[in-house]
Protein backbone atom coordinates (compact mmCIF):
# COMPACT_ATOMS: atom_id res chain seq x y z
CA UNK A 1 0.00 0.00 0.00
CA UNK A 2 1.11 3.45 -0.51
CA UNK A 3 0.42 5.12 2.51
CA UNK A 4 1.60 2.68 5.14
CA UNK A 5 -0.22 4.96 7.91
CA UNK A 6 -3.68 4.10 6.86
CA UNK A 7 -3.90 0.32 8.35
CA UNK A 8 -7.01 -1.57 7.12
CA UNK A 9 -9.99 -1.80 10.04
CA UNK A 10 -11.78 -5.13 11.55
CA UNK A 11 -15.21 -5.14 12.93
CA UNK A 12 -14.90 -6.86 16.38
CA UNK A 13 -17.79 -7.84 17.48
CA UNK A 14 -18.59 -9.42 21.09
CA UNK A 15 -21.40 -11.16 22.23
CA UNK A 16 -21.64 -11.01 26.67
CA UNK A 17 -24.08 -11.36 29.46
CA UNK A 18 -26.59 -8.46 29.65
CA UNK A 19 -24.81 -5.41 31.57
CA UNK A 20 -21.09 -6.88 30.68
CA UNK A 21 -21.18 -4.58 27.23
CA UNK A 22 -19.86 -1.44 29.21
CA UNK A 23 -17.11 -3.11 30.90
CA UNK A 24 -15.79 -4.35 27.52
CA UNK A 25 -15.97 -1.50 25.80
CA UNK A 26 -14.08 0.33 28.85
CA UNK A 27 -11.65 -2.64 28.70
CA UNK A 28 -11.43 -2.58 25.41
CA UNK A 29 -10.44 1.41 25.25
CA UNK A 30 -7.23 0.90 26.90
CA UNK A 31 -6.35 -1.98 24.31
CA UNK A 32 -6.82 -0.03 20.80
CA UNK A 33 -9.96 0.47 20.31
CA UNK A 34 -12.23 3.85 20.50
CA UNK A 35 -15.35 3.13 21.19
CA UNK A 36 -18.20 0.49 20.66
CA UNK A 37 -21.89 -0.15 20.25
CA UNK A 38 -23.87 -1.63 22.44
CA UNK A 39 -26.97 -3.62 21.21
CA UNK A 40 -29.41 -5.16 23.38
CA UNK A 41 -29.38 -8.86 22.03
CA UNK A 42 -31.10 -12.00 23.44
CA UNK A 43 -29.10 -16.03 23.24
CA UNK A 44 -31.38 -18.68 21.88
CA UNK A 45 -31.81 -21.51 24.67
CA UNK A 46 -31.98 -25.21 23.19
CA UNK A 47 -32.56 -26.65 26.15
CA UNK A 48 -36.14 -27.73 25.86
CA UNK A 49 -37.46 -27.09 30.00
CA UNK A 50 -36.05 -23.58 29.93
CA UNK A 51 -38.34 -23.02 26.35
CA UNK A 52 -41.20 -24.54 28.66
CA UNK A 53 -40.98 -21.67 31.97
CA UNK A 54 -40.28 -19.29 28.74
CA UNK A 55 -37.18 -18.78 30.30
CA UNK A 56 -35.71 -18.98 26.65
CA UNK A 57 -35.05 -15.56 26.45
CA UNK A 58 -31.49 -14.94 27.71
CA UNK A 59 -30.49 -11.14 27.39
CA UNK A 60 -27.08 -10.38 26.10
CA UNK A 61 -25.19 -7.60 25.13
CA UNK A 62 -24.14 -7.52 21.79
CA UNK A 63 -20.83 -4.89 21.42
CA UNK A 64 -19.29 -3.74 17.88
CA UNK A 65 -16.40 -2.30 17.75
CA UNK A 66 -14.18 -0.71 15.07
CA UNK A 67 -10.69 -1.40 15.61
CA UNK A 68 -7.63 -0.67 13.36
CA UNK A 69 -6.32 -4.16 12.01
CA UNK A 70 -2.74 -4.33 13.88
CA UNK A 71 -4.37 -4.52 17.14
CA UNK A 72 -7.31 -6.71 16.00
CA UNK A 73 -5.74 -9.74 16.98
CA UNK A 74 -4.33 -8.69 20.64
CA UNK A 75 -7.37 -6.92 21.42
CA UNK A 76 -9.62 -10.34 20.86
CA UNK A 77 -6.83 -12.52 22.74
CA UNK A 78 -7.08 -9.52 25.33
CA UNK A 79 -10.36 -9.80 25.66
CA UNK A 80 -10.61 -13.41 25.65
CA UNK A 81 -8.23 -13.87 28.64
CA UNK A 82 -10.77 -11.15 30.45
CA UNK A 83 -13.49 -12.31 29.72
CA UNK A 84 -12.74 -16.09 30.10
CA UNK A 85 -14.14 -17.03 26.94
CA UNK A 86 -12.62 -19.98 26.58
CA UNK A 87 -15.04 -21.06 29.27
CA UNK A 88 -18.49 -21.88 28.84
CA UNK A 89 -21.26 -20.29 28.75
CA UNK A 90 -19.07 -17.36 29.07
CA UNK A 91 -19.47 -15.45 25.59
CA UNK A 92 -18.21 -15.06 21.97
CA UNK A 93 -15.71 -12.43 20.04
CA UNK A 94 -15.21 -12.38 16.87
CA UNK A 95 -13.43 -10.18 13.95
CA UNK A 96 -15.07 -9.20 10.30
CA UNK A 97 -12.93 -7.57 7.79
CA UNK A 98 -13.95 -4.28 6.76
CA UNK A 99 -13.70 -2.80 3.68
CA UNK A 100 -14.26 0.36 3.73
CA UNK A 101 -14.97 3.14 6.53
CA UNK A 102 -16.43 6.70 6.37
CA UNK A 103 -16.60 8.94 9.05
CA UNK A 104 -13.87 10.41 11.36
CA UNK A 105 -11.61 7.60 10.50
CA UNK A 106 -11.49 7.54 6.62
CA UNK A 107 -10.37 4.76 4.79
CA UNK A 108 -11.83 6.37 1.81
CA UNK A 109 -13.68 4.19 -1.12
CA UNK A 110 -10.78 5.62 -3.74
CA UNK A 111 -8.13 3.42 -1.59
CA UNK A 112 -7.01 0.08 -2.69
CA UNK A 113 -7.65 -2.00 0.15
CA UNK A 114 -6.59 -5.72 1.15
CA UNK A 115 -7.90 -7.18 3.32
CA UNK A 116 -4.71 -9.26 5.72
CA UNK A 117 -5.47 -12.98 4.94
CA UNK A 118 -5.72 -15.02 8.13
CA UNK A 119 -2.27 -16.82 9.06
CA UNK A 120 -1.49 -20.30 8.10
CA UNK A 121 -1.83 -21.53 11.18
CA UNK A 122 -5.13 -19.91 12.40
CA UNK A 123 -7.26 -20.39 9.12
CA UNK A 124 -10.75 -20.20 10.32
CA UNK A 125 -13.21 -21.35 8.23
CA UNK A 126 -16.38 -19.63 9.68
CA UNK A 127 -18.66 -17.96 8.92
CA UNK A 128 -21.29 -14.93 10.45
CA UNK A 129 -24.33 -15.90 9.11
CA UNK A 130 -26.84 -12.48 9.57
CA UNK A 131 -30.57 -13.29 8.83
CA UNK A 132 -33.03 -10.60 8.72
CA UNK A 133 -36.21 -12.12 9.32
CA UNK A 134 -39.94 -11.16 10.26
CA UNK A 135 -40.24 -11.22 13.84
CA UNK A 136 -43.16 -13.51 13.84
CA UNK A 137 -40.73 -15.98 11.81
CA UNK A 138 -38.03 -15.70 14.22
CA UNK A 139 -38.47 -18.87 16.28
CA UNK A 140 -39.67 -20.68 13.14
CA UNK A 141 -36.20 -19.54 11.84
CA UNK A 142 -33.93 -20.17 15.07
CA UNK A 143 -35.70 -23.81 14.99
CA UNK A 144 -34.35 -24.40 11.15
CA UNK A 145 -31.17 -22.85 12.36
CA UNK A 146 -31.07 -25.65 14.75
CA UNK A 147 -31.91 -28.67 12.22
CA UNK A 148 -28.68 -28.14 10.82
CA UNK A 149 -26.74 -28.95 13.92
CA UNK A 150 -25.80 -25.26 14.52
CA UNK A 151 -26.45 -24.35 18.60
CA UNK A 152 -28.79 -21.88 17.77
CA UNK A 153 -27.80 -18.10 17.32
CA UNK A 154 -28.45 -14.40 19.03
CA UNK A 155 -30.51 -11.78 18.13
CA UNK A 156 -31.65 -8.86 17.85
CA UNK A 157 -34.87 -6.66 17.67
CA UNK A 158 -34.96 -4.26 14.68
CA UNK A 159 -36.79 -2.20 12.05
CA UNK A 160 -37.25 -2.71 8.64
CA UNK A 161 -37.66 -0.02 6.07
CA UNK A 162 -39.24 -0.97 2.72
CA UNK A 163 -39.15 1.44 -0.15
CA UNK A 164 -42.96 2.55 0.19
CA UNK A 165 -43.60 4.43 -2.60
CA UNK A 166 -43.59 1.30 -4.87
CA UNK A 167 -46.32 -1.34 -4.17
CA UNK A 168 -44.82 -4.86 -4.26
CA UNK A 169 -44.21 -3.90 -0.40
CA UNK A 170 -47.49 -4.27 1.14
CA UNK A 171 -46.40 -4.25 4.61
CA UNK A 172 -46.29 -1.12 7.01
CA UNK A 173 -43.23 0.84 6.36
CA UNK A 174 -41.66 0.22 9.53
CA UNK A 175 -42.41 -3.42 10.34
CA UNK A 176 -41.03 -5.30 13.01
CA UNK A 177 -37.51 -7.51 12.18
CA UNK A 178 -35.03 -9.87 13.91
CA UNK A 179 -31.64 -10.12 13.32
CA UNK A 180 -30.52 -13.79 13.71
CA UNK A 181 -26.45 -13.98 14.06
CA UNK A 182 -24.92 -17.22 13.67
CA UNK A 183 -21.94 -18.50 13.32
CA UNK A 184 -21.10 -21.48 11.58
CA UNK A 185 -18.36 -23.57 9.87
CA UNK A 186 -18.85 -22.61 5.72
CA UNK A 187 -20.17 -26.02 5.07
CA UNK A 188 -22.82 -25.34 7.74
CA UNK A 189 -23.39 -21.84 6.70
CA UNK A 190 -23.90 -22.42 3.20
CA UNK A 191 -26.63 -25.04 4.53
CA UNK A 192 -28.03 -22.80 6.88
CA UNK A 193 -28.88 -20.04 3.98
CA UNK A 194 -30.26 -22.65 2.43
CA UNK A 195 -32.54 -23.80 4.82
CA UNK A 196 -33.38 -21.02 5.58
CA UNK A 197 -34.02 -19.63 2.10
CA UNK A 198 -36.39 -22.66 1.31
CA UNK A 199 -38.28 -21.94 4.67
CA UNK A 200 -38.74 -18.34 4.68
CA UNK A 201 -39.59 -18.13 0.67
CA UNK A 202 -36.94 -15.43 0.71
CA UNK A 203 -37.43 -14.48 -2.97
CA UNK A 204 -40.74 -12.82 -2.10
CA UNK A 205 -40.81 -9.40 -1.46
CA UNK A 206 -40.90 -8.54 2.36
CA UNK A 207 -40.01 -11.99 3.54
CA UNK A 208 -36.69 -10.69 5.00
CA UNK A 209 -32.52 -11.25 3.53
CA UNK A 210 -29.84 -13.44 4.21
CA UNK A 211 -26.11 -13.07 4.25
CA UNK A 212 -22.71 -14.36 5.40
CA UNK A 213 -19.93 -12.71 6.22
CA UNK A 214 -16.26 -14.89 6.34
CA UNK A 215 -14.81 -14.47 10.15
CA UNK A 216 -11.71 -13.29 10.52
CA UNK A 217 -10.87 -14.33 14.00
CA UNK A 218 -13.23 -15.88 16.84
CA UNK A 219 -12.65 -16.56 20.49
CA UNK A 220 -14.65 -18.29 22.58
CA UNK A 221 -15.29 -21.55 20.78
CA UNK A 222 -15.24 -24.32 23.25
CA UNK A 223 -14.64 -27.22 21.07
CA UNK A 224 -14.33 -28.09 17.49
CA UNK A 225 -17.59 -27.33 15.87
CA UNK A 226 -19.10 -26.44 19.25
CA UNK A 227 -20.57 -22.74 19.96
CA UNK A 228 -20.98 -20.97 23.25
CA UNK A 229 -23.54 -18.53 22.55
CA UNK B 1 -14.76 -6.12 -4.41
CA UNK B 2 -17.36 -8.99 -4.09
CA UNK B 3 -20.80 -8.71 -6.07
CA UNK B 4 -22.88 -7.77 -2.48
CA UNK B 5 -21.88 -5.58 0.39
CA UNK B 6 -23.49 -4.58 3.65
CA UNK B 7 -23.52 -1.06 4.85
CA UNK B 8 -23.23 -0.35 8.29
CA UNK B 9 -23.89 2.81 9.33
CA UNK B 10 -23.91 4.33 13.16
CA UNK B 11 -25.97 7.96 13.98
CA UNK B 12 -27.69 9.46 16.66
CA UNK B 13 -31.05 8.26 17.36
CA UNK B 14 -33.74 10.00 14.99
CA UNK B 15 -31.51 10.38 12.15
CA UNK B 16 -32.24 6.83 10.62
CA UNK B 17 -35.19 8.44 8.85
CA UNK B 18 -32.72 10.70 7.37
CA UNK B 19 -30.69 7.72 6.21
CA UNK B 20 -33.08 5.57 4.71
CA UNK B 21 -34.59 8.33 2.69
CA UNK B 22 -30.82 8.82 1.29
CA UNK B 23 -30.07 5.40 0.54
CA UNK B 24 -33.52 5.31 -0.97
CA UNK B 25 -32.66 8.32 -3.35
CA UNK B 26 -29.56 6.54 -4.56
CA UNK B 27 -31.14 3.30 -5.28
CA UNK B 28 -30.81 1.28 -1.97
CA UNK B 29 -34.40 -0.97 -1.82
CA UNK B 30 -34.30 -1.13 1.91
CA UNK B 31 -32.80 -1.30 5.13
CA UNK B 32 -32.76 -2.73 8.86
CA UNK B 33 -33.11 -0.03 11.78
CA UNK B 34 -31.25 -1.24 15.26
CA UNK B 35 -32.06 0.92 18.20
CA UNK B 36 -28.50 0.68 20.13
CA UNK B 37 -26.38 3.09 22.92
CA UNK B 38 -23.01 4.78 21.25
CA UNK B 39 -19.88 4.85 24.26
CA UNK B 40 -17.11 6.63 21.87
CA UNK B 41 -15.13 9.27 22.94
CA UNK B 42 -17.02 12.08 21.91
CA UNK B 43 -20.84 10.50 23.68
CA UNK B 44 -19.69 8.94 26.88
CA UNK B 45 -19.71 10.79 29.80
CA UNK B 46 -19.68 10.07 33.29
CA UNK B 47 -22.36 11.15 35.94
CA UNK B 48 -21.95 10.11 39.83
CA UNK B 49 -19.83 7.15 38.72
CA UNK B 50 -22.61 6.15 36.06
CA UNK B 51 -21.81 5.52 32.75
CA UNK B 52 -23.88 8.10 30.50
CA UNK B 53 -23.97 6.39 27.18
CA UNK B 54 -25.75 7.87 23.86
CA UNK B 55 -28.50 6.60 21.81
CA UNK B 56 -27.58 5.61 18.65
CA UNK B 57 -29.50 3.97 15.77
CA UNK B 58 -27.50 1.36 13.68
CA UNK B 59 -28.84 0.67 9.94
CA UNK B 60 -27.68 -2.56 8.02
CA UNK B 61 -28.23 -2.09 4.11
CA UNK B 62 -27.74 -4.62 1.65
CA UNK B 63 -26.52 -2.91 -1.54
CA UNK B 64 -25.14 -4.16 -5.11
CA UNK B 65 -21.93 -3.61 -5.62
CA UNK B 66 -22.09 -0.52 -8.21
CA UNK B 67 -24.87 0.71 -5.58
CA UNK B 68 -22.16 0.95 -2.86
CA UNK B 69 -19.81 3.74 -3.67
CA UNK B 70 -22.59 5.97 -4.62
CA UNK B 71 -24.75 5.43 -1.78
CA UNK B 72 -21.84 5.18 1.07
CA UNK B 73 -20.89 8.91 -0.39
CA UNK B 74 -23.97 10.40 -0.36
CA UNK B 75 -24.74 8.86 3.44
CA UNK B 76 -21.79 10.56 4.19
CA UNK B 77 -21.99 14.13 2.70
CA UNK B 78 -25.90 14.31 4.12
CA UNK B 79 -25.04 13.46 7.80
CA UNK B 80 -21.60 14.69 7.88
CA UNK B 81 -19.85 11.55 9.04
CA UNK B 82 -16.46 13.46 8.88
CA UNK B 83 -17.13 15.46 11.66
CA UNK B 84 -16.37 13.66 14.82
CA UNK B 85 -18.96 12.44 16.86
CA UNK B 86 -21.56 12.39 13.89
CA UNK B 87 -21.50 8.83 13.44
CA UNK B 88 -19.38 6.03 11.12
CA UNK B 89 -19.81 4.55 7.98
CA UNK B 90 -18.62 0.95 7.60
CA UNK B 91 -18.83 -1.59 4.47
CA UNK B 92 -18.06 -5.09 4.52
CA UNK B 93 -17.95 -7.70 1.84
CA UNK B 94 -20.37 -10.33 1.88
CA UNK B 95 -20.20 -13.93 0.42
CA UNK B 96 -23.51 -15.10 -0.45
CA UNK B 97 -26.91 -12.78 -0.29
CA UNK B 98 -30.14 -14.20 -0.56
CA UNK B 99 -33.84 -12.36 -0.89
CA UNK B 100 -32.08 -8.94 -1.78
CA UNK B 101 -35.04 -8.14 -4.65
CA UNK B 102 -33.56 -6.07 -7.70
Amino acid sequence: MDTPEIAPFSLIAVIVQRGIGSKVVSFSKDHGSSGGTIIHAYGTASRRWLKALRLDNISRDLVLMLVRDNCEEKLLDALSDYLHLGDSNTGIAFSLPVSHVLGTKKLSFDTEVTCAPPDADEAVDYYAVFSIVRDLDREDAVEKIRSTGAPGGTYIDAFGSADMSRLIFNMPSFSEKSIIVTIASHAKAREITEVLSRFLKIDEPGNGIIFAVPVHRVRGIAKEGELVI
Amino acid sequence: MNAFQAILIIVGRGSADRVMQIAHENGAKGGTIVPCRGTGHHDSHELLYTALDSERELIVIVTPGDLTKQVAYAINEALALDEPGNGLLMTLELDEVKGLLM
